[in-house]
């Protein structure tokens, strides 16, 4: 029996624990979002189950990624990327905020797509 | 008949879970989160609670039935990896701090460190499927699950309070 007999109030040691890992989480987000993703990206590069595209980040485009059971479309507009459509059920996707910087991420678990920026000086291979 | 009530209560227990799991994924749909990954984890709490009024066992079985049959209802085999490694290194983490709980700590502070579990294994998992580049969530996501976690234990102490004064017999 691992029932606790006594009724369970937050107490003050509880509180500590949860300013402590606020701060930490704090600290973690504010450390690494200050520090990494500060490079503006110039490339769009999507990885399904089968292949990875790239496209530029500089072209305005709405381009359609088709994998098997899989379809989702990204808009390129103004040096950002977004989801603006796709047939999984979550839809966390399309209700991620647009990314432009280097190493940020727009990811669709369900259709196992990542989208992500990246930096290199030009695309390994344009998909038009 | 010891052992039939049990399998009842671990039935009852599982599909209040996946009914949780339901509803949180239509409020999901209703209300979008822009951060992906983010969820209340409401069926959580019926792990903490399996954990605090059932065996050990209990709750291993409730989140290995509960992920796996809430991945073939409403998910897929990559949101399954998601929730079973979080889930594994939630419950692992609530199991070996409810002890904490006789040493002037609440479920609140139970709840917290299974919420942090959760997104270690999410994150495992994330890595494990996507490579590093999936980092780039974990440190928001890391921030939410305080804060989920923290509701969740606040709720799991006021159940813990109604069922003190039922005077509930449990295992």
């Amino acid at each position: 029996m691992n029932k606790c007999s006594n009724s369970k109030m937050i107490t003050a040691k509880d509180l500590a624990v949860f300013f402590v890992a606020l701060v930490l989480a704090a600290v973690f987000c504010v450390g690494v979002y200050s520090t990494a993703f500060q490079t503006n990206g110039n490339t769009v590069i999507v990885t399904t189950q089968n292949e990875t595209l790239s496209f530029p980040l500089n072209e305005n485009r709405t381009q359609t990624i088709e994998d098997g059971d899989s379809a989702l479309e990204i808009q390129i507009e103004n040096g950002e990327v977004r989801v603006s459509s796709s047939n999984c059920r979550g839809q966390d996707c399309v209700h991620s905020p647009a990314i432009s910087r280097a190493g940020q991420v727009i990811l669709c678990a369900p259709q196992r797509i990542l989208i992500t920026i990246s930096s290199t000086s030009a695309p390994d291979a344009v998909v038009s | 008949m010891r052992r039939s009530s049990s399998l009842a209560r671990l039935a009852a227990l599982l599909c209040l879970c996946l009914g949780i799991s339901a509803l949180e994924n239509l409020l999901l749909s209703a209300v979008p989160i822009p951060v992906p990954g983010v969820k209340l984890g409401l069926s959580n709490l019926v792990i903490l609670f399996s954990l605090t009024y059932e065996k050990p066992s209990a709750a291993w079985i409730l989140m290995l039935s509960r992920c796996t049959i809430s991945a073939l209802l409403f998910g897929n085999v990559s949101t399954l990896w998601f929730s079973l490694l979080g889930g594994v290194c939630s419950v692992l983490v609530m199991q070996a701090s409810i002890p904490l709980t006789r040493h002037g700590f609440s479920y609140f502070s139970v709840s917290i460190i299974g919420s942090i579990g959760f997104q270690i294994g999410q994150g495992i998992a994330a890595v494990l499927l996507y490579g590093f580049a999936i980092l780039y969530w974990i440190p928001l996501l890391f921030l939410c699950g305080i804060f989920t976690g923290a509701l969740l234990g606040i709720c799991m102490n006021l159940m813990d309070r109604r069922f003190a004064k039922l005077k509930v017999k449990t295992e």
